[in-house]
């Protein structure tokens, strides 16, 4: 590969920040790098230059001057904040990568910032795969991206990029990016000690604009993360299946009928309204609860006795191919609405096109977390269980709407041509995994699973229940799902395994680049 | 508004043919699959979960035995010196 061009925006810099990004440009595994010093001063540009740096590095302050040299042929870019440094050797992988495979025009890594302990001196922001619904949130890709050239071209130009916010630039360049990758490496050891993605509500609100979304903006700056709500163009239909046998059971200190609440909640929370209920009934389910619930829904309710052997994917199919509507509602019975504008957070972010399937977060009884989507750490899990809601969790994850591989099958709101395109739910996962089997067939269909923290249901399943793993349909997931259940995109290879939380595997892991790093 | 289809032969059908879809679905990913399987273990072979390796080496190699004394000479060297050893290694 020829030259790399590193770009920093060096307008609030101070010396000591130019030179600590300068050393680890020397020891970043190019031989060939100029670096663009955007807005330094020209005594800092003059020392610069004088620094020991084996010829690796030429220090350049105007972009035109690297044109005008005929010679000099950029492949590459890097955006580089004043401070931050490349780790050790980092160049290397980036630049393989980039020379063996031609589409791939953005890439961005996990970054390492100092805790100013000694036992710990570095923590890692480990990031997930690309990500567009959380990148409109925050810029979890982190400040320092290496992109084409052409790329930069058509993202505004390098002056343009160089001075912009780091979210800012983040959503110009993949704007017009086609293949966005993520190098599961630490690429930076940045100078602050704050791994939380910074926000920009000017970006986002921008971003809209140009993509043509129309919605309306929040910025929450206790994160800092900017929620985007799309507006509602139209109120499509929603079918809500709940597929129930009437059990009863004690919530909140008493006993009841748990689909009875669940329908409650949806006819007399919700402030979306334009739904029917399809129940799918065992045949044991009692008689006076079908009444009840009959009362409750009027016209707007439907029973469909089931009448065979218990199979979940079969009772949710059965109750969505007996009705029409735009979006389907995979409800379990033993849920109630919390935010009441639920549902309408969800079937909004049917406007982008792309969105095949939206679940809420989901609470316990005691308010802490049943499921915030799923992760494959490699066995499916839901992440954060019986954590603390209020946690923004590592990189405020838990606080932005964001793509996941997986969701909860206990509230799915699901576009019907998907369900259908798909196959809906796989009868041959008649009580585990359905859910995740039909998530995953959704993004093999090139739509994307949204997981949005800003709806939130209720989920009165037993904290300690584990779902039984059976080895069949271990072997029967994992033939169709493997590799995606051993490397989950939305997780990051470089995390521990076997927990619900995302922490850095830090001991085990660690290179002899991250120990020694400085 | 949703309508109801109650014609159980209809509902059949419809279940049919998402079956149908699922399969073809199944078919698709276990192609790719089976493709990955053999490309990295020169045959398919039944999935199993990875075992868990999370901490379980705690040790990486900055901590292996033959490496004592050199770190404690290492950290016992004058600061300015280690500076300079770091300097070269890097």
């Amino acid at each position: 590969m020829s030259k790399i061009l590193v770009v920093t925006d060096a307008r609030q810099a101070n010396f000591g920040d130019l030179r600590a990004s300068h050393s680890s440009l020397v020891v970043s595994g190019s031989r060939s790098i100029i670096w663009l010093v955007v807005g330094a001063s020209p005594e800092a540009l003059k020392k610069l230059r004088r620094r020991f740096s084996f010829g690796r590095v030429q220090v350049v302050d105007k972009f035109e001057l690297i044109v005008e040299d005929k010679s000099t042929d950029v492949d590459l870019v890097i955006f580089l904040s004043s401070g931050d440094g490349l780790q050790r050797e980092s160049l290397v992988p980036v630049t393989e990568i980039f020379s063996q495979n031609l589409e791939i025009d953005l890439l961005y890594g996990d970054s390492g910032h100092p805790t100013h302990e000694k036992a710990e001196p570095l923590i890692f922001a480990r990031r997930p795969g690309w990500s567009p619904e959380r990148l409109r949130a925050h810029c979890y890709v982190g400040e320092t991206l290496a992109v084409r050239t052409d790329l930069v071209v058509r993202g505004g130009g390098i002056d343009d990029l160089a001075m912009r916010h780091p979210h800012d630039r983040a959503l110009r360049l993949t704007e017009n990016a086609k293949n966005i990758q993520r190098l599961a490496e630490v690429l930076t050891i940045a100078k602050s000690s704050d791994s939380r993605p910074s926000a920009s509500l000017q970006a986002v609100v921008d971003h809209c604009q140009r993509q043509a979304i129309e919605a309306d903006f929040e910025l929450d700056s206790s994160v800092p993360s900017v929620r985007v709500k799309r507006r509602m163009t139209k109120q499509p239909t929603v079918a809500v299946i709940i597929a129930t046998r009437g059990t009863s059971a004690e919530v909140f200190g008493e006993q009841r009928v748990l689909v009875v609440e669940a329908v409650r909640s949806l006819f007399e929370k919700s402030t979306y309204q334009n739904f029917n209920v399809v129940i799918v009934a065992d045949t044991p389910t009692p008689k006076s609860v079908i009444e009840t619930l009959q009362q409750l829904g009027g016209s707007r309710l439907q029973v469909i006795n089931y009448d065979r052997p218990f199979n979940f994917a079969e009772k949710n199919n059965i109750g969505a191919m007996s009705c029409e509507s735009d979006l389907i509602l995979l409800l379990n019975d033993d849920t109630e609405i919390i935010t009441t504008d639920a549902l309408e957070t969800m079937v909004a972010i049917f406007n982008d096109t792309q969105v095949g399937v939206v679940g809420p977060m989901l609470l316990f009884e005691d308010l802490t977390i049943q499921s915030a989507g799923h992760i494959f750490s490699p066995d499916p899990t839901d992440l954060y269980r019986a954590r603390n809601p209020e946690t923004a969790g590592p990189q405020n994850l838990l606080r932005v709407q964001r793509e996941v591989s997986s969701l909860i099958g206990a509230c799915m709101l699901i576009r019907r041509d998907v369900f259908e395109q798909v196959g809906g739910l796989c009868l041959g996962f008649p009580g585990n995994w359905n859910d995740i089997d039909f998530c995953l067939k959704v993004q093999l269909a090139g739509f994307r699973a949204i997981f949005t923290p800003q709806a939130q249901l209720y989920h009165f399943e037993s904290k300690t229940r584990i779902a039984k793993r059976v080895d069949a349909e271990v072997g029967k997931l994992g033939a169709r799902w493997g590799s995606v259940l051993d490397d989950d995109p939305y997780f990051n290879p470089r995390l521990q395994r076997y927990t619900n939380i995302w922490k850095t595997d830090s001991t085990s892991k660690q290179s002899l680049d991250e120990a020694l790093s400085f | 508004m949703v309508s109801p289809i109650f014609d159980p032969v209809v509902v059949q059908q419809k279940i049919d043919a998402l079956t149908k879809r699922d399969s073809e679905f199944a078919q698709r990913a276990e192609a790719i699959e089976r493709d990955r399987q053999i490309q990295k273990y020169g045959a398919p072979r039944p999935y199993e979960f990875a075992p868990n390796t999370s901490q379980v080496h705690v040790t990486n190699w900055v901590h292996r035995g033959w490496l004592r004394p050199l770190r404690f000479v290492y950290r016992n060297t004058p600061r300015s010196l280690r500076k300079i050893i770091k300097r070269l290694w890097i």
